[in-house]
């Protein structure tokens, strides 16, 4: 099997518009949670969420462009374009055959869609756009990324709500690994802060009307973000031939299945896919340093995910950094797990462990050391990934320090 | 039985599959084992029958008992209707 690595990547969050911006923002513990705006809906009961700050499409796209492109696809784009500028990897040729595009979104085109809905339902107006259709559907961030880039490998959208990145950058690694392409774009994007979505959460009573405050006491639900992040995947072969810089290795990935229940979360299926990622990554529990947490915040995630953390690092789990980003960029369903790669590489390469802001105190039921409030300066040679998502779905990555 | 209490009753009773007989004013969903999926979706449905907004996090809503929830509802409905 091919071992994989990390050469490139992008991002676009509430954080900054590079992968550069954002996780300077994380290891300098900002929140880009702020007053939610931009939404038509007098009733929204909403008040916070983590949204793209200074975003101006037409400085990335020509009008013509922006009329094929949901914001989902514009996030995806501007990440890999930096992605691939990072990289240094130019694709010409034959070469193009062998590059795959994998990227995770949990909705897809959710702004097209309300946009849609509201035109026919709540205007009464029949004409709907013609480039609905390719705005909308799930598979058109990874499409237009193949577009615009020339990448005629293996290209298709992962869905898999709140873990629809992982399960994307897991699948980009099997690919890698068993010679089904060479080179990968692979992370997350999602669009999700409009109203129906918004309204949609709001049923659900998982919002928090503060802050993101995860593992912490009173802490109150989760903050929806938005964004991207993709990263250049490729074979070490590949990377090593054309002298790139490695930022890191995917050495592994875990999946698995709760079939318990449809949104409460499984200690087990989580700790399963805990193990199968260090298992495929050859790491020993006591070899992880930090654990970038799946914590939405939520009352039900972060204890059951403390459960599954300590049954599989068992006493490794006291000295074990755990901590969520989601307190910082927001929880960008299909691309959080994404988001979170941005922080995991810069921990490995930083030497930095990112903060769990908002912060308030222990609670019994989280008691992991979550790097409370502050970034910590410490080395760490291998690190986790967890994502976690509504339908009992479980992705792990496993990632290991380049040195 | 007044007809918020009997409404209630009745969406409790059909949003959980469990028998009316069982849901009396003194007890709670978590005494009727009313997973919390169902409890959010009992609060959809007593916001979308009154016609109210049921606040978020409020112990009497969804975790105290049958007669908490009813009263609170009352409350929010005098609430809607201003008094002449």
């Amino acid at each position: 099997m091919q071992r994989v690595v990390i050469t490139g990547m992008g991002c676009v969050s509430a954080l900054g518009l590079t992968a550069t911006a954002s996780w300077q923002a994380m290891r300098e513990g900002r929140s880009g949670i702020a007053p939610l705006i931009g939404l038509d809906a007098p009733d929204l009961r909403t008040p916070v969420a983590a949204q793209l700050k200074g975003f101006e499409p037409t400085a990335y796209f020509d009008e013509k462009r922006l009329v094929l492109l949901d914001p989902v696809s514009q996030f995806a784009l501007i990440a890999a374009r930096e992605a691939m500028a990072q990289s240094g990897l130019q694709v010409l040729g034959e070469a193009a055959d062998r590059v795959a595009v994998i990227i995770g979104t949990g909705i897809g085109g959710a702004t097209t869609q309300d946009q849609l809905a509201r035109r026919l339902y709540g205007e009464g107006n029949p004409r709907v756009h013609p480039m609905a259709i390719v705005r909308v559907m799930p598979n058109a961030p990874a499409s237009q990324i193949s577009l615009e880039m020339g990448l005629r490998g293996p290209v298709f959208a992962v869905a898999s709500a709140c873990a629809s990145a992982n399960h994307a950058l897991a699948q980009a690694l099997v690919l890698l690994q068993t010679g089904g392409a060479e080179v990968a774009l692979s992370g997350g994007a999602e669009a999700c802060i409009t109203v129906s979505t918004v309204k949609a959460w709001e049923a659900m009573r998982v919002l928090a009307d503060d802050a993101c405050r995860p593992f912490s006491k009173g802490r109150r639900g989760l903050v929806l973000g938005e964004g991207a992040a993709v990263f250049v995947l490729e074979t070490l072969a590949h990377a090593q031939a054309r002298g790139a810089t490695i930022l890191a290795e995917l050495a592994g990935a875990g999946m698995t299945a709760d079939a318990a229940d449809i949104v409460m979360p499984d200690a087990g299926g989580a700790a399963r896919a805990m193990r199968i990622a260090l298992a495929q990554a050859g790491l020993a529990p006591q070899e992880v340093g930090y654990i970038n947490a799946h914590g939405t915040g939520t009352v039900a995630n972060d204890r059951t995910e403390t459960r599954a953390i300590r049954a599989v690092f068992g006493d490794h789990a006291r000295a074990l950094a755990v901590s969520s980003t989601k307190s910082m960029h927001g929880h960008a369903l299909g691309a959080g797990g994404a988001l979170e790669l941005v922080a995991t590489i810069g921990a490995l390469r930083d030497g930095i462990l990112p903060p769990t802001i908002n912060y308030l105190g222990a609670d019994p039921e989280c008691d992991l050391d979550v790097v409370p409030n502050v970034a910590r300066a410490q080395r760490v040679q291998a690190a986790l990934s967890n994502s976690f998502a509504f339908g009992g779905l479980n992705a792990v990555l496993a990632l290991k320090r380049w040195d | 039985m007044s007809s918020t209490e009997q409404t209630i009753v009745e969406i409790i009773a059909k949003t959980c599959s469990i028998e009316r007989e069982r849901i009396t004013l003194d007890t709670t969903l978590q005494d009727l084992e009313v997973h919390s999926l169902d409890a959010v979706q009992v609060l959809f449905e007593i916001e979308d029958r009154f016609d109210i907004v049921v606040p978020e996090r409020e112990d009497r809503y969804a975790a105290g008992t049958v007669r908490d929830l009813i009263e609170g509802v009352d409350r929010l409905l005098a609430e809607k209707t201003p008094a002449t």
